[in-house]
């Protein structure tokens, strides 16, 4: 019995967190600030900073296929092969799906990283604060549930994690995309100048800005600069592209109070009746498949949308016989991913004796302009962003279209090619209740977890953002003389945009909800969940930041409340 | 276009990508009984086809870049098995032309031999039916050309290559005589 009792307590901390991805670390990091000896559980393996980044500094002819895809690539990943990031330098960061199954009632996309760091290591680093346009939106056209929380309850965390991460932008001024805290911009590129100062004289209320990023544009907290390699997704070995194990989970490790398990599936969180409270996580060891127990009086559920979804659905009591925390019954529900459906490219045949130098982590970044201020539309509520960017490659890169062969064909094909303008639609994706993830216990994955079932589907809204979006970029093309403009829908289903958000949401009232303003579970006052599942809408804006913030924000409440004991 | 995109659409083009996969293949005309080629021959034409497409000039051709060996390796890992068979149809079928057309192999065809064929190759239009699919040259320049520049000689002596670049400047000036930097994705 005092064996057990030494054991129990040797697996007893002041906080857990499971997983450690953008939000994981975030949370690790600012538990282990304010002192609490916190787990974090990470359910892939051990991803050493630098030292694991193993395909880092390797050249073009040094990858096996030159960043081709294999046919064994399309047998082992055949849905992380659909990710743009995916391809012989960054192979060895996603799942393989034929490990990691799952089932699509309709179409879903789901792209995964198990490893320290998670997608925080792959991810394309697009940093934009929300506003009340994107806080209000839910409760102004009435379409989900309203936001518990406005811009100004998080507009302070913004600034704080953004002093931290490092972000490269311009204060633009423009009220949809807050300025917020930045580090030295990276200029645009001739042909985007020209492209920006058309849409500022021809369109009005529409915007091209830097596309704000988390790359360091100078030192910053000790990491950094950017070398301008645009290899982030492989590693950043100049820790200037921001990843969990370049910077938070350091600093949670900086103050001796992180222990961090890796190969550490989170099974369930434990629930007990009698206090009200959970109590610690089951976890699977994903090598010996042995499960152990491990308790906290603050568990901190930052395993990715899905799987933090799935682990609240597979916590089970008498309780809570429909998962954790699930008295609205809407848990799984109500998930999202933005709309990328939408895309454009052209070319530019002017600016040909300029060009650029370096290979930078950005472009641009037209923020929403629609159901915005003056513009009010009828078809369809909300709006869509614009990213893209506009440069020169190579010639040989198009070079197989062009007719001929020989010596003056090579000559050729080793200049500069013409200006490639490319747009990608970033849509608001609304909250359908029919779209929803749903745990499969009847299929069991290799470690004995349920599997996941999605049913998920675009709606007409999206639809009609589509519709609106090819109109409103064909006429910025061609007011700007792109020639050979085309713009075409991907059809691509949910999940691609690598955005999945929802499923877990925050809300004012519980009948309707599963977490409160400060993230915590409405019925159980001690678990907390700061990623993507408690998103309530999606904006249009890249979503990581606003984890981040919502985490950091979150740690605040959480600890301030168990030293009042509230938790 | 990004150069995430371009890099796409080539490895599209390619058969390269999942979004698409190979219209490379798709590209090929109907399959004709496969004659005699084993990689090691296919090494040698691929070779001289690859020489004639991206000669040595003031910097080493296909040859030195050793895409020959690229094109193999590429058809035979990334490409889908129907895709694959067609395409080494094809290029049996194209060495069968070149012998009808010079009485020879093309081997042993002189430059201006290799030339004319080539241009001939180049001239061949896939049926209507088959628009969207690249001619056999096409798919053929396109493994060519993305062998060779990726390769340590074409990369570092044909192109600009930086590695490290360590700055970004979003304009240069540049003239007729620039090189393209060597894309690194």
């Amino acid at each position: 019995m005092q064996l057990n009792m030494d054991s129990k307590k040797k697996r007893t901390y002041d906080a857990i967190v499971v997983g450690s991805g953008i939000s994981g670390g975030w949370a690790a990091k600012e538990l282990c600030e304010k002192g609490l000896k916190t787990l974090v559980l990470e359910r892939g393996r051990k991803l050493d900073h630098i030292t694991d980044y193993t395909t880092a500094m390797k050249a073009p002819w040094e990858l096996e296929n030159r960043n081709m895809h294999t046919e064994s690539d399309r047998k082992d990943y055949p849905i992380q092969t659909i990710c743009y990031a995916f391809n012989d330098g960054t192979r060895h960061l996603f799942v393989k799906d034929t490990d990691h199954p799952y089932q699509q009632e309709k179409p879903f996309e789901w792209i995964r990283g198990y490893h320290v760091g998670g997608k925080s290591l792959m991810w394309a680093r697009q940093t934009y604060r929300w506003s009340d346009f994107d806080f209000e939106a839910n409760s102004k056209d009435g379409y989900g549930t309203d936001w518990p929380i406005r811009y100004k309850d998080i507009a302070p965390w913004y600034s704080y994690v953004e002093r931290f991460v490092g972000i490269s932008g311009n204060k633009d001024g423009l009220p949809q995309i807050p300025d917020g805290e930045f580090l030295p911009p990276i200029e645009l590129t001739v042909a985007e100048k020209h492209l920006q100062k058309t849409i500022r004289d021809y369109f009005p209320g529409r915007h091209l800005v830097q596309g704000r990023s988390a790359n360091l544009t100078q030192q910053h907290n000790g990491r950094g600069p950017c070398q301008y390699r645009h290899l982030c997704h492989r590693g950043c070995p100049f820790s200037a592209a921001f990843a969990s194990q370049a910077a938070t989970l350091p600093a949670a490790a900086a103050t001796k109070k992180m222990t961090l398990r890796t190969d550490s599936i989170v099974h369930s969180i434990i629930y007990d009746d009698q206090k009200g409270r959970a109590t610690g996580v089951r976890v699977i060891d994903a090598v010996t498949k042995e499960m152990v127990e491990y308790y906290a009086k603050i568990i901190f559920v930052n395993a990715s949308t899905i799987n933090t979804t799935t682990i609240l659905l597979n916590s089970v009591s008498s309780r809570f016989p429909n998962g954790l925390g699930n008295d609205s019954g809407v848990l799984g529900h109500y998930l999202m991913d933005h709309c990328y459906r939408g895309r454009a490219y052209a070319t530019h045949s002017g600016f040909q004796d300029h060009y650029h130098k370096g290979r930078r982590p950005t472009s641009f970044y037209i923020p929403r302009f629609r159901n915005l201020l003056n513009d009010q539309q009828k078809d369809f509520v909300r709006g869509y962003a614009i990213g893209g960017g506009c440069e020169r490659g190579a010639a040989w890169q198009g070079g197989a279209w062009q007719a001929g062969f020989g010596a003056d064909f090579k000559q050729a094909m080793t200049r500069p090619g013409d200006w490639g303008l490319g747009f990608h639609m970033q849509g608001e994706t609304l909250p359908r209740f029919d779209n929803r993830l749903r745990v499969d216990r009847s299929k069991l994955d290799p470690w004995g977890m349920p599997t996941i079932t999605f049913d998920c589907k675009w709606s007409d809204n999206e639809e009609a953002h589509l519709k609106d979006g090819f109109v409103a970029m064909q006429e910025m093309m061609d007011k700007a003389g792109f020639k050979d403009a085309k713009v075409y829908d991907s059809h691509e289903p949910p999940g691609r945009g690598i955005h999945e958000m929802g499923t877990a949401r925050m809300g004012r009232d519980p009948k309707t909800s599963i977490l409160n303003g400060n993230n915590q579970l409405h019925s159980v006052p001690n678990v907390f969940v700061t990623d993507g599942a408690c998103m309530a809408s999606t904006g249009t804006q890249n979503p990581s930041l606003t984890y981040m913030a919502l985490t950091a924000r979150a740690v605040d409440y959480a600890v301030r409340a168990s030293k009042k004991r509230e938790l | 276009m990004t150069r995430r995109e371009s890099f796409q659409r080539i490895a599209l083009l390619l058969g390269g990508a999942a979004i698409a996969p190979s219209a490379l293949a798709a590209a090929l005309a109907p399959p004709v009984e496969s004659m005699f080629f084993s990689n090691a021959d296919r090494l040698a034409l691929l070779d001289e086809l690859s020489e004639t497409i991206l000669p040595t000039t003031d910097t080493p051709g296909a040859k030195a870049a050793e895409v020959g060996k690229f094109i193999i390796h590429a058809v035979e890992n990334c490409l889908q098995a129907d895709r694959k068979k067609r395409f080494w149809e094809e290029l049996d079928v194209a060495e069968a032309n070149c012998k009808q057309q010079t009485g020879k192999s093309f081997l042993d065809c002189n430059e201006s031999e290799r030339v004319t064929f080539l241009t001939w190759l180049q001239d061949q239009k896939r049926p209507a039916t088959e628009q969207d699919i690249p001619p056999f040259f096409t798919g053929l320049k396109m493994l060519v050309l993305h062998g060779y520049f990726t390769s340590e000689v074409g990369a570092t002596q044909a192109l600009n290559y930086d590695p490290v670049p360590g700055g970004w400047v979003a304009d240069m000036k540049v003239d007729e005589n620039t090189k393209a930097w060597t894309p690194i994705f």
